[in-house]
């Protein structure tokens, strides 16, 4: 058994944190008009974006599980299953993207969006019928913004957060 | 010590961005297929159609209740569907108001209930296995 150093439990916890207020402010935020009700901005998706940028797989998984927690103690059991299979979907898609060289931060932050969506979709059919994939369409064309937004700020973010004095492997 | 030359944008990014469109055109192209003739209201729950209406036998205003754990009342009119109250937590399917149009739909995830409008009279929806 591999042996998790204490400094990484302490940064996923931080980078935990930092996805739990933003989950809550986007909750807090009124629904965005012209758009579908329901749909938002995917703000946590910077946290996760940003764990598996600058730490690792396991790490962006743990703070996807510690969203979806907080998906169930806030929004009941439905956004539970919504959160989790939405982000360890979006979590494993930019795990691969970020593989590849040649893709770019947007490419990954798209990708993770559109996954997400792809998830939550999933698991709505599960509890209903196929009247849901009218929404994808939407939620589709949305995840190239919100997936743009999120890659803007972890390209921002991460050459800072990298270069502090604190941050070291 | 990590990968900082990633670029904000690259070409790859195009084809990701593409695919994505791609998807979603593909998801609205399946769900325009219909035209406005005859449209009927559908109730399902957890999949299974629990009602069937056609707008134009509904006078004036029908409610219909589902019941569950969290309750859901849906109000029929001559021209629009729309769910008056919902006892679930986010109240999403009050919010998605009136729909009007053939393939509109309201869904209402804690309850497991989704409301339809068809277009088609066919009773091909009800056929199981």
């Amino acid at each position: 058994m591999k042996k998790i150093s204490t400094y990484r439990i302490t940064q996923t916890a931080m980078v935990s944190a930092v996805a739990l207020v933003l989950s809550y402010i986007e909750m807090s935020l009124p629904d965005l008009p012209f758009v579908l009700p329901g749909m938002k901005l995917g703000l946590s998706n910077i946290a996760t974006m940003f764990a598996l940028s600058a730490m690792n797989l396991p790490c962006a998984l743990v703070v996807c599980m510690v969203k979806a927690v907080f998906a169930l103690l806030m929004r009941g059991f439905t956004a539970f299953m919504m959160s989790l299979c939405g982000g360890v979907l979006s979590v494993l898609a930019m795990y691969l993207l970020l593989k590849l060289k040649r893709v770019g931060f947007v490419g990954v932050g798209v990708g993770g969006a559109f996954c997400h969506n792809l998830g939550q979709i999933l698991v709505a059919f599960a509890f209903t019928d196929s009247t849901v994939f009218a929404y994808f369409s939407v939620l589709g064309l949305a995840s190239i913004i919100t997936g743009t937004v999120t890659a803007l700020a972890v390209y921002i973010i991460l050459p800072k957060v990298l270069s502090l004095e604190l941050y070291k492997q | 010590m990590k990968k900082r030359d990633r670029k904000l944008f690259a070409v790859a990014d195009i084809f990701i961005i593409l695919f994505a469109v791609v998807i979603s055109v593909v998801a609205l192209v399946s769900q325009l297929n219909s035209k406005t003739d005859e449209l009927s209201c559908v109730v399902r729950v957890g999949g299974e159609v629990v009602r069937r209406v056609p707008l134009s036998q509904v006078n004036e205003k029908e409610c219909f209740e589902v019941e569950g754990e969290f309750p859901v009342t849906v109000v029929m009119t001559n021209t629009s569907v729309y769910v008056e109250s919902a006892s679930c937590p986010d109240k999403l399917c009050e919010h998605t108001g009136e729909i009007k149009r053939a393939s509109q739909s309201i869904v209402c995830l804690p309850a497991k209930v989704s409301v339809t409008l068809d277009s088609s009279n066919s009773d091909l929806d009800a056929v199981v296995g």
